[in-house]
């Protein structure tokens, strides 16, 4: 992605997001223990604990899908692309790119379908909860207007190096994740703090 | 209903569409709308939003997520440095030496984390100074940490089986039970074919270099490192078989024990959470995204009839489950050379499974058979993230070295898969016993 404030400031919301749905991790498993302890012990049961992990799932998934965009982490089977000529990778690493935000942009666009449908019919689960389907619907369709919009950000960045032939600089940002990049974005903290443990030792 | 010749025209689009680079999801999405587009126009095509919003939102599903979470917050909060100190107490004694704690303690870490890269590279860390002043072959240490690590699919819990199960409405439980055995049989043969080769090249597995054995009051008092990964383990699976627990449910269990541990090695706090909330997060949407396109294709090739086509063809072919199995080993040995765990197992489930249940193969045996086949395209080179993860933290030599040291391994993969084929009883006999009532 490009070096700018539109960027960071991108980088900081998702981030944020990511860690809230993290939280939420949490706070539902510990609920989810709750639950079922109650059940056992007391015969009392939370109600509607399953449908509301059913809705976490849709929900931080679909923010994650930015992160995981904006941390370049979603997969490309890299087998010939690295051993193309830098102009060649160039423009497989835009098509790639471009696509992408095609895929984000139809994603959006049947999102919203889901979504309206249920705010025009009044659809509820058919549960004890009886939810509104639009409560989680809006978070979850929230998700993918992110995911289109830094696609999109993303993609036009991306052609314009192409147009301009600045095809090292596009190779490095929207290229597949060098072997350093992807084990620093996958392990990076783990593997510092067991080094610091081993230099310890 | 569809042809077999355009079934395979398709899959020979994925298969272009994804070396070119395009991005996996985007791979299944075009697939399936350029079938939805040509044979079924706009009804399937529009489909697509109540796939995404149908597939993610399943309870059964959350557990990948937790279970990822679980391992991110045990690679930090745990003490895996010790813990495979204590397991190298042991394992140390029989021939082969501290080549056999690779092993083990790759499986019993990856067993309970939810990626097999983290294993590789947190293990790799704390083996290879090790082995530094030690008369080891490097080949072999690096193919037994990448062989360990790839074994983690294989013992539940593991991502691997939610998501074959997922795409293949089979029980996550059954596929766990169905784990277990072949699981600790691979285990088992690793160590085997370590102890081979140290009888027959002693001078590659540290011959002479015996470690001097520990008193066992010091190795008893170090036992308790190995409670902590073990003890998740066990409220996980327990959890489940006794029926206490839904699978989601004991991995929302899982998380709230390992965040016990951490707390317990005082090393719980925000800043490693959030540490592992990203990775989670990052591993979790990458995986959901790719299931998602998945699960669209999968509706698309069920409109198509691709079921009932290539469960003709298999009919009119007259193979063998036996021989059919055999064909498929070979073509995933063939595509794992490329493809990793995940992209593999999507994108080939919908076309072999119902090949695989009209020849009359039961639905779990197969998802133990496809998640080995998973395993052994983590280790084949010259595709493998882990084995290029293990290559890095060690920062010498060449890859090439990484790739001579699985091939062992690699073998011994092969001699399991032809066990699982021929005795299908060992992947079926736990969960029949367990759920036979």
């Amino acid at each position: 992605m490009p070096d700018n404030a539109f960027s960071r400031w991108l980088r900081l919301g998702t981030d944020i997001l990511v860690l809230l749905s993290g939280w939420w991790l949490i706070l539902f498993s510990l609920a989810s223990c709750f639950e079922m302890v109650s059940r056992k012990l007391f015969q009392y049961s939370l109600q509607g604990i399953d449908e509301i992990g059913g809705y976490t799932l849709a929900v931080t998934s679909a923010i994650g899908f930015s992160y995981t965009l904006i941390t370049r982490g979603h997969t490309r089977i890299d087998f010939l692309v690295s051993k193309m000529p830098v102009p060649v990778r160039a423009a497989l690493n835009f098509l790639a790119m471009f696509t992408l935000a095609l895929l984000s942009a139809f994603a959006l666009y049947r999102g919203w379908n889901v979504l309206s449908e249920s705010i025009e019919f009044q659809s509820t689960a058919t549960t004890p909860l009886q939810t509104p389907m639009w409560i989680p619907q809006v978070i979850w369709f929230t998700g993918y207007v992110m995911f289109a919009l830094i696609s999109i950000y993303l993609a036009a960045h991306c052609g314009w190096l192409l147009l301009q032939g600045r095809s090292t600089e596009l190779n490095q940002l929207y290229g597949p994740q060098t072997l350093e990049e992807e084990i620093e974005s996958e392990a990076g903290d783990v593997l510092k703090d067991a080094r610091q443990a081993g230099a310890a030792s | 209903m569809i042809g077999a010749t355009e079934i395979a025209i398709g899959f020979a689009l994925m298969l272009v569409l994804m070396f070119i680079g395009l991005h996996v999801a985007t791979v299944m999405a075009a697939v399936a709308m350029t079938g939805a587009v040509l044979y079924l126009g706009k009804p399937a095509v529009f489909a697509f939003g109540t796939t995404l919003w149908g597939a993610t939102e399943d309870y059964v599903l959350l557990s990948i997520p937790l279970y990822i979470l679980l391992g991110e917050i045990l690679v930090r909060g745990g003490a895996t440095d010790k813990m495979y100190r204590s397991l190298a107490d042991w394992l140390n004694l029989l021939p082969g030496g501290l080549l056999h704690t690779n092993i083990g303690a790759s499986a019993l870490f990856s067993a309970v984390s939810g990626s097999s890269v983290a294993t590789a590279a947190t293990i790799a860390t704390i083996a290879l100074p090790t082995f530094k002043n030690r008369k080891y072959d490097q080949r072999m240490v690096l193919g037994s940490i990448a062989a360990g690590a790839s074994l983690g699919n294989l013992i539940p819990p593991g991502i691997a089986f939610l998501v074959y199960g997922a795409m293949t409405s089979t029980s996550a439980g059954q596929l766990y039970a169905a784990g277990v055995i072949p699981g600790l049989l691979m285990t088992l043969i690793f160590m085997l074919t370590i102890i081979l080769i140290s009888w027959w090249r002693p001078d590659l597995t540290g011959a002479g270099t015996r470690e001097p054995d520990s008193p066992m009051r010091e190795k008893l008092g170090r036992l308790k490192h190995l409670l902590a990964p073990l003890a998740v383990f066990m409220v996980v699976m327990v959890s489940i078989y006794t029926g206490w627990a839904t699978v989601t449910e004991s991995a929302a269990l899982g998380v709230a024990s390992t965040l016990v541990v951490a707390a317990l090695y005082g090393k719980l706090s925000v800043a490693m959470l959030h540490d592992s909330f990203r990775a989670t997060m990052r591993l979790t949407a990458m995986s959901i995204f790719i299931l998602a396109m998945a699960f669209y294709l999968n509706f698309v090739l069920g409109l198509l009839g691709v079921t009932q086509t290539l469960a003709g063809l298999v009919k009119s072919l007259d193979v063998s489950p036996i021989q059919l199995l055999w064909v498929l080993a070979i073509m995933y040995l063939l595509l794992g050379i490329f493809f990793e765990t995940l992209p593999m197992l999507v994108g080939t489930v919908p076309i072999v499974f119902p090949i695989v249940v009209a020849a009359g193969i039961d639905p779990v045996f197969f998802g133990v058979f496809i998640v080995l086949m998973c395993e052994i395209s983590l280790i084949s080179p010259p595709v493998g993230m882990t084995l290029y993860v293990i290559q890095g933290v060690r920062g010498e030599g060449t890859i090439n070295e990484v790739f001579q040291g699985t091939i062992p391994f690699f073998i011994s993969m092969i001699v399991m898969t032809g066990l699982l084929i021929h005795f299908p009883q060992m992947a079926l006999w736990l969960p029949q016993m367990a759920f036979a009532k």
